[in-house]
């Protein structure tokens, strides 16, 4: 019951931001100079050709009048065409959100791999070896830009070792992707029993997501750090380590506790993390979401960049609904709040 | 250090074995015997491209993988002889020098037409078409094709509307069905380029049948269906396109002529030139397409692989856009001219691919000269010219360049420097492809480089394309009413004498008036493996899958 | 009455800052680590400003002679695709960098705190301002919910290349942080008890949040816009590798990673990696300074022992309890 509801009022004040999300970007990308049409046509293209070509996208309508029919089609799930892939943005997005999804979850799964023991040990003995390697960690990985950590790994792992396979895609350009079911070449893959599929895609995978994982261990590492600090001081840990409890018992105990306030903080760090796949994508030319909105908005490309704004709003709305049920679910005083 | 012989990049049993195999999974084949799989690929012409074409219709786009692909999926009326290539062994070119003896005026083989004559006045043009044509439909070639297509350009008003302007044509009843095999064009004046421009690349016959069943009351033309679909008498089928992924082309066995030696060729869209590098070394392609010219450097101690450099028809300049001031005086221009550092250029971001650009067209054309250049750097000289404009102290301007091009940002740089020194203070603004494009057709730029080449190489028509006032392509604005009427002059006679004075006339007013910063001809590369063999090249700088062949 | 109160408040505080100075400077020294930041910071600034006479090579002009040299004596960093040195660009570009970052910084902290702290303010009060409070918290959301490196993009696509247009769209996307940040601030001060005496004494707003809220938190603002620069210069470097950076060739360190990447492949390693490197270590150098600004605004971890001295520390109550 406390499920729907909480659903059902994030949805209702969800839709106003969404749709001042919808409003600021429409505006602001159309003021991104580029004009489509002479840009499809090419060079040989007359005048005539190319306001034929605007007309029919309804370019030469004032901004108002575009916007309001960019809300009709939107109400009828219609994201646009994008001029760049000649597709609909429904069916680019389709192809390339899983594609980011996967770096995303892969990605946010070792930074809490990587950040939550660390940031624990460091925790729980302020001046031990933990703390000093988790202050290392945080201020030297917190210093190098994403896309210079890829391509140091690719650098290391592919030009001078061998050991990972080349920066080019999601996956060998031998094969082919497998059918499609969620959109995830290695989820697919394995689903459909193709393991020469799905360990191409696995190895593919290896290089990026370490890039996205390094980098964002560091929020993890600081947040969990923080609140396995305060809770050492707290009664129950008090009263545990007298009883005569080990250490790593207590550890369990105090990593329990945190969790309520651990895990808040890993919404707003998927949502970051979905805008900010970008330059890893980049750099591996991985064909993902980010990339795409990234050549949208520097090719004028409206539709695109609008759709993707879209889901990536709604997905963080997602996320946010995701964590707020699993709080309530950890943490038993909100529940009864 | 990656060191370019190391051994992940030589190859060895298991990178070709994995090159084989890569080339059958392509092909959906199962994982049978080495052999099989071995010869499948051998058939199977693998190339990596920048992008896989934005439309299959060249009325609507003439994108960088259009113009590789409608070249295999379409054919011509006519084309040109296949000569020898001077500078890359084992490879052709076209036999673009006149033969005023012939019908047309050039060294001509028909393709979908079968013979050609010219009445006296050469006024009408009169094509008897091959007979036993048939499309990838199973449609037969009828003279209908011939009058869909030259309607089509009319009524579509993309490229085509460039095309039959420059042929003279004005409307489309001047193109006449005269029978089930014969078409006539009928022109007000006679055109020395129309049957060169009847092999130009943007002007393929379309399958009328077909275009017409698949037409709707909204779409008259077929737009819909032609940009995702080919309707054509070409050697190849389209097999599959999926956009930023790939294309992938069958050869027909329904084909009038012969079949090429590649059953299969799958075009691959690789965004960075560096992936494009690596996958020809490790085997996986045949052609890497546009490297840059360090990486295509890097291929020379490679055992693999190897580029062929052509002459070509290529050009790259800077548009001096004389609307903007002080671009507008012919001294300044002259100026830029002087100052700027071609020979370091060359050297050092060309790689030494290509040659000085001494003239306003390819040198290789006929009735072009490069008698007025006048150009080298020379810093005295354009001070002087500039102070001679009342310009002693300088002045700044703008020069755009294309992100997506890795040579333009360096010579940019360097053209900043070097003019810096005659006082002229560039602003270098980097404009991400697309736009580029855009600012390039709205002349919105003081400066903007350009990279391109006149298809057909007539000095006429390049001429035309890129200096008549009224050209779509005079980025530059240059209007200079004596040019216009020499260029007019040029082709409207079929006097090749006429014509050479007037072009070599107009050549020496317009290096005079400098409209452009003459930087190179870059020259037309193609990276390859080493087994690939038959290149060709031609005019219009794009790859054609039919020519090549694989060795041993 | 008020007015003394508000005087010998004055006289107070007045008093206050020297010797929090000399404190502050005592806590750095007892901990090498941020000193080691503030250093790295002082450097790499004092570099920048001082790189007209240091460089050894012009930073803009191209040599084309110079084209692509492995680094050596004479080129320590050797030369990119344009001839221009390598060594010379890295040293030029704190000018940019750090000056983008810096000016971005501040103006983000500035008026994303000032509306911050109104909002904070008004909020929950009756009539026009909690409105005007909620409206303001509600378009931050929005800014907030759009991916930070898009929105940067887009307003650099928009306002269009140069340096101007991407201090603006970094302060602009950074807005939204530094308002959350004195809106709670302001949220929890509100309720003390001598903010509160103020307002009953008559003071208006602007004199509350300036007297009472803004020196509170000041420590938590400063923390955060060290860090913030840091984060900044990473922004700046992240759009100028996809293009939407500063124009060429201004020397700065993401596009010199960015014209440098194509080299890699073809073994010229150290375009991309000297700007890299530099780019990190100045990076690092502001995450100290904000570690320790944090560490100082927050009591406990100010007067904490270093890990040398509780290890000192524990050494000598080993001792005793073995003597003892």
């Amino acid at each position: 019951m406390n499920v729907l509801l909480i659903a059902a009022s994030r949805l209702v004040s969800a839709g106003p931001q969404l749709f001042g999300v919808i409003l600021v970007s429409f505006f602001l990308l159309k003021l991104i100079p580029g004009d489509p049409a002479p840009m499809m046509l090419g060079p040989l293209a007359t005048t005539e050709a190319v306001e034929k070509l605007r007309a029919e996208m309804g370019l030469d309508q004032p901004l108002p009048i575009q916007f309001g029919r960019y809300l009709e089609r939107l109400a009828h799930g219609d994201l646009g065409r994008s001029w760049q892939t000649t597709n609909s943005v429904t069916k680019d997005l389709g192809e390339r959100l899983p594609a980011t999804l996967e770096l995303v979850v892969l990605g946010l799964l070792l930074a809490i791999v990587i950040g939550l023991p660390l940031g624990l040990a460091a925790g729980r003995s302020p001046f031990g070896r933990a703390a000093s390697a988790a202050d290392l960690y945080s201020l030297g990985a917190g210093a190098m830009p994403d896309f210079w950590i890829a391509l140091m790994l690719i650098y290391l792992f592919y030009a001078t070792l061998g050991w990972a396979p080349a920066p080019l895609g999601r996956l060998d350009i031998a094969m082919a992707p497998p059918e499609r079911i969620t959109g995830s070449f290695l989820v697919d893959a394995l689903l459909a029993g193709d393991f020469e599929t799905a360990r191409s895609a696995a190895s593919q995978l290896v290089l990026p997501v370490l890039t996205l994982g390094f980098v964002t261990a560091i929020p993890v590492l600081k947040i969990t750090r923080s609140a396995v600090a305060q809770l050492n001081a707290s009664d129950f840990v008090r009263f545990a380590e007298a009883k005569g409890l080990a250490p790593r018992c207590v550890s369990q105990h105090v990593l329990r506790a945190a969790l309520p306030q651990i895990v808040p903080a890993l919404g707003p760090l998927a949502s970051a993390l979905i805008g900010g796949t970008v330059l890893v994508e980049v750099v591996f030319a991985w064909g993902g979401a980010g990339q795409y909105a990234v050549s949208a908005v520097l090719n004028a490309d409206i539709n695109a960049a609008l759709g993707f704004v879209l889901a990536a709003a709604v997905l963080s709305l997602a996320i946010h609904l995701l964590i707020d049920l699993a709080s309530l679910a950890l943490d038993p005083r909100i529940r009864t709040a | 250090m990656p060191d370019a012989n190391s051994s992940l990049l030589r190859p060895t049993r298991r990178t070709f074995l994995h090159g084989t195999a890569a080339g059958a999974a392509l092909l959906g084949l199962p994982r049978t015997s080495t052999k099989a799989l071995a010869a499948s690929r051998a058939k199977t012409l693998v190339v990596a491209a920048p992008a896989t074409p934005l439309s299959l219709d060249v009325e609507n786009s003439l994108s960088l993988g259009t113009i590789d692909t409608v070249g295999a999926f379409y054919d011509y009326l006519i084309a040109f002889d296949m000569i020898p290539d001077p500078k890359v062994p084992g490879a052709m070119r076209e036999n673009l020098a006149p033969n005023p003896s012939a019908p047309g005026g050039y060294n001509l083989k028909g393709k979908l037409a079968e013979t050609w004559e010219f009445t006296p006045d050469g006024k009408t043009a009169r094509f008897k078409l091959r007979e036993g044509v048939v499309s990838t439909y199973g449609n037969p070639l009828t003279a209908a094709d011939v009058k869909y297509t030259f309607d089509r350009k009319f009524e579509v008003k993309g490229a085509g509307a460039f095309m039959t302007g420059v042929m003279g044509l004005g409307s489309k009843d001047q193109v006449k069905v005269e029978g089930d095999h014969v078409i006539s064009f009928n022109l007000d004046k006679p055109n020395p380029i129309l049957m060169i421009v009847c092999g130009h690349l943007a002007n393929p016959i379309f399958d009328a049948k077909k275009c017409k069943e698949m037409a709707t009351a909204d779409d008259p033309w077929a737009k819909k269906f032609l940009d995702t679909n080919v309707a054509g008498f070409g050697p190849y089928a389209l097999k599959e396109i999926t956009r930023g992924q790939q294309l992938v082309a069958a050869a027909r066995n329904d084909y009038y002529g012969a079949k090429p030696y590649f059953d299969t060729v799958i075009f691959k869209e690789v965004p960075t030139s560096s992936s494009r590098l690596q996958l020809l070394k490790g085997g996986a392609v045949d052609i890497a397409q546009l490297l840059a010219p360090t990486e295509m450097k890097n291929l020379a101690n490679d055992p693999r692989a190897t580029v062929a450099s052509f002459d070509a028809s290529q050009m790259l300049w800077i548009e001096l856009n004389t609307k903007f001031k002080p671009l507008d005086d012919s001294r300044v221009r002259q100026a830029i001219n002087f100052a700027l550092p071609r020979k370091a250029i060359l050297d050092t971001v060309l790689e030494g691919y290509g040659a000085k650009q001494t003239a306003v067209m390819p040198l290789f054309y006929p009735g072009a000269t490069d008698k007025f250049w006048a150009y080298d750097t020379d810093m005295v000289k354009a001070r002087a010219l500039l102070k001679e404009a009342g310009l002693a102290d300088g002045f700044s301007t703008v020069l755009a360049y294309n992100a997506g091009d890795p040579i333009e940002e360096p010579i940019a740089i360097m053209a900043q420097t070097a003019l810096k020194e005659i006082g002229v203070k560039l602003e270098l603004k980097k404009l991400p492809a697309g736009t580029f494009f855009d600012s390039l057709t709205k002349r919105s730029e003081p400066m903007t480089f350009n990279l391109d080449a006149p298809w057909t190489l007539d000095p006429g028509f390049s001429l035309n394309l890129y200096f008549k006032s009224t050209s779509f392509v005079d980025f530059s604005n240059y209007s200079n009413p004596e040019v216009d009427k020499l260029i007019d002059a040029s082709l409207s006679t079929l006097d090749q004498a006429e014509r050479m004075a007037a072009v070599t006339k107009a050549q020496e007013l317009l290096m005079a008036d400098a409209p452009w910063g003459f930087i190179a001809y870059p020259g037309f590369q193609i990276a390859h493996g080493n087994d690939l063999t038959n290149l060709t090249y031609y005019t219009s700088n794009r790859l054609c899958f039919q020519d090549y062949a694989r060795a041993g | 009455m008020a007015v003394s109160a508000i005087a010998a408040d004055s006289a107070a505080s007045a008093a206050a800052p020297s010797r929090e100075r000399w404190t502050f400077l005592v806590f750095l020294w007892r901990r090498p680590r941020f000193l080691v930041g503030y250093a790295l910071v002082s450097g790499v600034v004092a570099i920048g400003l001082l790189s007209p006479w240091l460089a050894p090579h012009s930073p803009t002009d191209a040599e084309s002679a110079a084209y692509l040299l492995a680094p050596s004596l004479a080129r320590p960093m050797g030369t990119d695709v344009a001839g221009l040195d390598v060594l010379s660009r890295v040293i030029a570009a704190p000018r940019v960098d750090v000056t983008i970052a810096l000016v971005s910084t501040c103006l983000a902290a500035l008026i994303g705190s000032g509306l911050g702290a109104f909002i904070g303010l008004w909020e929950g009060r009756d009539g026009l301002r909690s409105a005007a409070a909620g409206f303001g918290l509600r378009v931050s959301d929005v800014v907030q919910a759009f991916p930070v490196f898009a929105l940067a993009l887009v307003l650099v696509a928009v306002l269009g290349q140069g340096m101007r247009s991407i201090v603006l769209a970094i302060g602009v996307v950074n807005i939204p942080v530094y308002l959350r940040i004195m809106r709670g601030q302001t949220l929890a001060l509100r309720t003390l008890a001598y903010v509160e005496a103020a307002r009953i004494a008559g003071a208006g707003d602007a004199y509350v949040l300036a007297r009472h809220i803004a020196p509170n938190a000041m420590p938590v603002i400063l923390a955060q816009m060290a860090v913030g620069v840091g984060t900044a210069i990473m922004l700046t470097a992240g759009l100028s590798f996809i293009g939407a950076g500063v124009r060429a060739p201004t020397p700065e360190w993401g596009a010199m990673i960015a014209s440098g990447f194509q080299s890699v492949v073809t073994g010229q390693w150290w375009p991309a990696l000297f700007p890299g490197l530099a780019l990190a270590v100045t990076v690092l150098g502001f995450g100290l300074v904000g570690a320790s600004l944090e560490a100082w605004s927050n009591p406990r971890e100010r007067t904490k022992p270093s890990r040398r001295e509780w290890l000192a520390f524990l050494a000598r109550v080993k001792a005793a309890r073995k003597s003892a």
